[in-house]
């Protein structure tokens, strides 16, 4: 079956889609290589997608590109409202804002959000998180067409956030807490652990990143394609979203790499033992604390949720 | 029911189908956060959709209903294929309906989620294939009388969405003027 294929190694049709150089400078893409990629992973889908993009000559149309992933992102935004992705984030943030208050941190709490896209998340937080003062919000994602596009879009609403085209583990004015969404199943192995390391523990106090529930791989690739078929129109976005969905970390594996790179905290899953609901717990995320804040954290969160430990997945292993 | 209050309900039916339809088209377009303006901006123009389907539908009638010899026994007709076809839209519209009130008013996020992930999301999909099916079993026992609205409400219900796409957001297809 397709499900059963292996995932790790599938790729996401948007992340091939733009090349810089070190200094950040955009690299021409050639079309034919990126579609040769999909088809050494045996996805005729991914390399059929590629091959009817915009071209210059034998390359991708950079603008072309850039429209199209706005375009994406336009969609992953509806996805993300209709998940209540914003509500959940917003539900755990503001027992660490607390608890952050509650241990003596006067100053400015700053939230970034780590490949934020066209900022539908930090836009949502900023309008209607009611978030306690003190808080900043911020977007970071590598790429300028979508940073350009988040702050334009928070521009027509009126909307006071930051958006930055930066790597958000070096930005000038630091995280206090850090969160993504859909980021963390792009980083396999090791990479995985290199992710967690660069959250440097001299500001950040706490991470919540979400990714796709690891429930039975039938159920989750059925889910995927028919929720993408119904709600996004581009086919990228359904290829896309089928396999990022597929490509999710392992619990075991999620936090064992969290716990490795990031040492410095308490490292947690949020959600039922077992994974719960399929039809609930689409995303779920991993979240780190410095010690002084575990504690207030999981009783502020409340009885009803449940956090597991970082030990208790790992038992065993 | 009455034949008034199978033409009402048929027509309040297709009124809320309509606006939903015209509200799924609007979502997902520029990323921008809903207002209620906005939402309701989307609703009115499902409004103005129902409202040319309502006139398509009724167009497709009026050979059926030319006689007036024959009028009344024609109208019956078409009642009772209005009759069957609330036989399959109802359950629809009451399964729609459960899921729009658990999203709306559901509490907890998970139980919204739920409700589109379970209901609304599986049901977009299938809403083409129950308007047809609708139609298809309104039609059945008298074809020859009842084809032609039959398939003027399938063409116009199931073109709602992407003929309001195509007049509301085409200057959006992969944004014509560069980004940044």
């Amino acid at each position: 079956m397709w499900w059963r294929r292996d995932w790790a190694e599938t790729l996401e049709v948007t992340d091939l889609l733009l090349a810089v150089d070190d200094d950040g400078r955009r690299l021409p893409v050639a079309v034919e290589e990126v579609a040769a990629a999909f088809e050494a992973t045996g996805d005729a889908w991914g390399a059929r997608i590629v091959r009817r993009l915009p071209r210059q000559g034998s390359h991708l149309d950079p603008d072309a590109v850039d429209r199209l992933l706005v375009a994406v992102h336009g969609e992953l935004s509806r996805l993300t409202s209709d998940l209540g992705q914003p509500f959940r984030l917003r539900a755990l943030l503001r027992p660490i804002v607390a608890e952050l208050r509650e241990q003596g941190h006067d100053g400015p709490i700053r939230v970034v959000d780590v490949g934020c896209g066209t900022g539908f998340t930090i836009r949502w937080l900023t309008a209607k998180g009611d978030l306690p003062t003190g808080v900043e919000l911020v977007g970071c994602d590598l790429d300028p067409a979508l940073v350009a596009e988040a702050r334009r879009l928070a521009d027509l609403d009126g909307i006071a956030c930051r958006f930055e085209a930066a790597d958000a583990f070096a930005l000038d004015d630091p995280a206090t807490i850090l969160t993504s969404a859909g980021v963390i199943h792009h980083f396999r192995d090791d990479a995985l652990r290199r992710f967690f390391a660069a959250h440097d523990p001299t500001h950040v106090q706490a991470f919540v990143h979400f990714d796709t529930t690891p429930h039975a791989p039938w159920l989750r690739y059925l889910g995927a394609w028919l929720f993408h078929l119904a709600r996004m129109r581009l086919e990228i976005s359904r290829h896309d979203g089928v396999v990022s969905a597929m490509r999710t970390h392992g619990d075991a594996e999620l936090v064992a790499a969290a716990a490795a790179g990031a040492p410095w905290a308490d490292v947690a899953l949020l959600g039922p033992a077992g994974t719960g609901s399929p039809f609930v717990n689409v995303l779920r995320p991993v979240i780190g604390t410095i010690p002084a804040l575990s504690a207030g954290v999981r009783r502020r969160l409340g009885s009803p949720t449940e956090l597991r430990a970082a030990e208790s997945l790992l038992e065993g292993r | 029911m009455s034949d008034l209050a199978v033409t009402l309900t048929l027509c309040g039916l297709a009124l809320v189908d309509a606006a939903f339809a015209s509200w799924r088209t609007a979502t997902g377009r520029d990323g921008r956060l809903s207002t209620p303006r906005r939402e309701w901006v989307s609703f009115g123009w499902g409004v103005g959709a129902w409202a040319t389907c309502l006139a398509l539908i009724a167009l497709a009638c009026v050979p059926a209903l030319r006689s007036i010899d024959t009028r009344s026994a024609e109208l019956a007709h078409l009642v009772d294929g209005g009759r069957r076809m609330l036989g399959v839209y109802l359950p629809m519209a009451a399964l729609v309906v459960f899921a729009v009130a658990v999203h709306l008013i559901g509490g907890t996020h998970d139980r919204r989620a739920a409700a589109m992930t379970i209901v609304l999301g599986p049901l977009t999909l299938l809403r083409p294939a129950v308007i047809a099916a609708g139609a298809l079993v309104a039609a059945w026992p008298d074809p020859a009388r009842l084809w032609l609205p039959a398939l003027v409400t399938v063409a116009s219900m199931v073109a709602i969405g992407p003929t309001l796409g195509w007049m509301r957001f085409r200057h959006l297809r992969w944004r014509r003027r560069p980004v940044g």
